[in-house]
């Protein structure tokens, strides 16, 4: 009855735990099967094989992230901030909130009114500001939450957002420096010559992986999302849309729509259209006939439409 | 030659007839014309006479297969299947949901899709296939390397950023063409430059990297070997022997999308508000004017069916290897 959080499995959520499942299962099945491994292996062992696999396996994580959905906790109608809260009169709200929605709650909540710019401290519109003496201006007004923590945003933003990158640049980069030491730990130990003798070995270049390339790649991913999110938290780093909401949430939230479209479509189409086709190599004549009518005829009519 | 065309003309009737039968069920089937009629009219404060009288008017209040209350033969033509359907055969698209001749429009909105998709096509076309023969001519080396490297890169970026980083680039910063529009007579050059030139750009990394596997599987071949082993310049090599054959692959992708190209391209269209077809079927699925949609996907399918008739017959035209059986 304590959590903070009620879970929702939506059905597209149980799709993704699903392929992720599947895809956990498939990495299991190789290590039994070299003659599949073996492929794999050299895919990982290529330098723009490994960058790839890691950049697709982070936009995966985003997707991933981004499934996993809850009712969060109200406290007072208000949203579960820290224990510290009154625990006593709580129900669950509502919305549904991921947990990259939590992990970007700055963003998802400091909503302005209409467009900004990106990394803008003002609207992009004018407005009629009326001034404690009664006389109007027409100036262009401060945002509500992008760069709100500055007195003087003309002459302070550009120092405000060096500092933040190299907030977010020291951020990612300890962030970074944990991960490589836990795998070096995880690795080494599960090798036979030890923690330092596994450094030693990868150190020399004797690894068949690409481990410097690996490291360098997720270096340069770690530090991105830390320097986004730090922006992220004071500006809107790609500005704000129509009813103000900001865009680089909404990208990151998108991510999610894309890989279901991209990766579902495909689920469900690859066993038909094997299916098929081995239908009409195998059996010829007029099922070959059939199956390439009806593949023709779906073909014809525009996708865009 | 003449019996084959007949005979790929005729295997191209039944696939007219599904395509008709699809667009049916998804127009009028699962959105049924009350539905049309209800997006239009809005769902509050509408009354079941307005929607009645909605219907009427664009005969959409008829059955769809069969009605009964007709005699004889009107008992199949009185329906929307044969009044909105069938006709599509004749290339009859009859009305749009607003009262605009379908056919009068896409004959007037085909002149600026056209405009700016012949000559991208044709740049496009010369841009990425000297690039690609210059790419194939420095295989493996650093050049070869970096070219593709800079190709999935052009790949990989959004259309939609090429069109907007174009025009705030090159309309809105150095002010040399207008950002969009479009004019009649030769005045729509200065409107078209842009567009065609972000086509171009947008289409080179993808088609280069194909061009450029295309050559370089031919180069690969015997036939090449020994006319380098008769001592024939590397130039000529590549042009007399590489270019030639490897123009057998890319004359036939490129023939199925010819058709197509009155369609016009529903992005390019509609940032530069060029009233062109792909603008035209835009603003139809906005306005959620069925009658319109449904007339450019048959039509696009009619063209694409058309595409593929003509890369049967350019293949053999152009590769004497195949024979008509």
């Amino acid at each position: 009855m304590t959590m903070p959080f009620q879970p929702v499995i939506l059905i597209t959520d149980a799709l993704f735990f699903l392929l992720t499942a599947a895809i956990i299962a498939f990495v299991f099945m190789l290590r039994s099967r070299p003659h599949l491994k073996r492929p794999w292996q050299k895919v990982v062992q290529r330098k723009t094989g490994a960058v790839s696999l890691l950049v697709l396996l982070c936009y995966y994580s985003i997707a991933l992230l981004d499934s996993m959905h809850f009712h969060p906790r109200l406290v007072n109608g208000m949203e579960y901030q820290d224990s510290s809260q009154v625990q006593s009169d709580y129900q669950y709200s509502n919305e549904i909130l991921s947990v990259l929605d939590v992990i970007m709650t700055p963003m998802r909540i400091q909503v302005e009114k209409t467009f900004s710019a990106p990394l803008a401290t003002q609207s992009l519109s004018k407005e009629m500001i009326q001034n404690d003496d009664g006389s109007i201006d027409r100036i262009y007004p401060r945002l509500e939450f992008g760069g709100a923590h500055l007195d003087n945003p003309a002459t302070d933003k550009m120092n405000d957002i060096q500092s933040l990158v190299v907030q977010g640049l020291m951020k990612g980069l300890l962030i970074w420096m944990g991960i490589c030491l836990l795998c070096l730990l995880a690795l080494g130990g599960l090798s036979s010559s030890g923690i330092v003798g596994y450094y030693c070995y990868v150190r020399s270049g004797r690894s068949e992986y690409p481990v410097a390339t690996i490291a360098l790649c997720l270096a340069v991913i770690i530090v991105l999302i830390n320097i986004s999110m730090t922006i992220g938290t004071y500006y809107h780093l790609f500005g704000t849309d129509k009813v103000g909401q900001d865009v680089f949430y909404q990208a990151i939230k998108s991510i999610r729509t894309g890989v279901l479209i991209g990766a579902l479509t495909t689920l469900v189409m690859l066993p038909v259209a094997i299916i098929l086709g081995s239908m009409a190599g195998f059996f010829r004549g007029w099922i070959d006939d059939l199956i390439q009518y009806v593949y023709t005829t779906l073909n014809s009519i525009p996708m865009c439409c | 030659m003449i019996s084959y065309i007949i005979r790929r003309i005729l295997y191209a009737v039944p696939i007219l007839i599904g395509i008709n039968v699809i667009t049916f069920l998804l127009f009028f089937v699962v959105n049924s014309p009350d539905d049309m009629a209800i997006s239009q009219l809005g769902q509050k404060y509408t009354t079941e006479q307005q929607i009645e009288d909605w219907k009427r008017e664009r005969g959409y209040h008829l059955p769809l297969f069969h009605n009964a209350d007709s005699q004889g033969l009107d008992q199949l033509k009185d329906t929307i299947f044969y009044q909105k359907s069938l006709r599509l055969f004749i290339f009859d698209f009859g009305s749009s949901d607003s009262g605009r001749d379908i056919s009068y429009d896409i004959k007037q909105r085909m002149w600026p899709s056209l405009a700016i998709a012949v000559p991208n096509l044709i740049i496009g076309l010369l841009v990425t296939i000297s690039f690609a023969l210059l790419i194939a001519f420095f295989r493996a080396t650093y050049i070869d390397y970096w070219s593709v490297i800079i190709c999935v890169a052009l790949m990989s970026i959004s259309t939609l950023f090429y069109i907007i980083g174009g025009q705030f680039i090159v309309g809105k910063l150095l002010r040399v063409v207008p950002i969009s529009g479009y004019d009649t007579g030769l005045e729509a050059v200065k409107f078209l430059i842009l567009p065609v030139i972000i086509g171009v750009i947008s289409g080179i990394g993808a088609s280069t990297r194909w061009y450029r596997t295309i050559f370089l599987e031919e180069m690969s071949r015997d036939y090449v070997r020994t006319a380098r082993a008769k001592g024939l310049s590397e130039t000529h090599v590549m042009f007399g022997h590489v270019l030639r054959n490897a123009m057998i692959p890319i004359l036939t992708g490129i023939v199925v999308v010819l058709p197509l190209l009155f369609m016009g391209s529903l992005l390019t269209e509609n940032f530069f508000g060029i009233p062109g077809l792909g603008s035209y079927t835009i603003d139809a699925i906005n306005r959620q004017d069925f009658a319109i949609v449904r007339s450019m996907v048959y039509l696009g399918s009619v063209l694409y069916i058309i595409g593929l008739l003509l890369t049967d017959i350019s293949y053999t035209l152009v590769d004497p290897r195949i024979r008509l059986s």
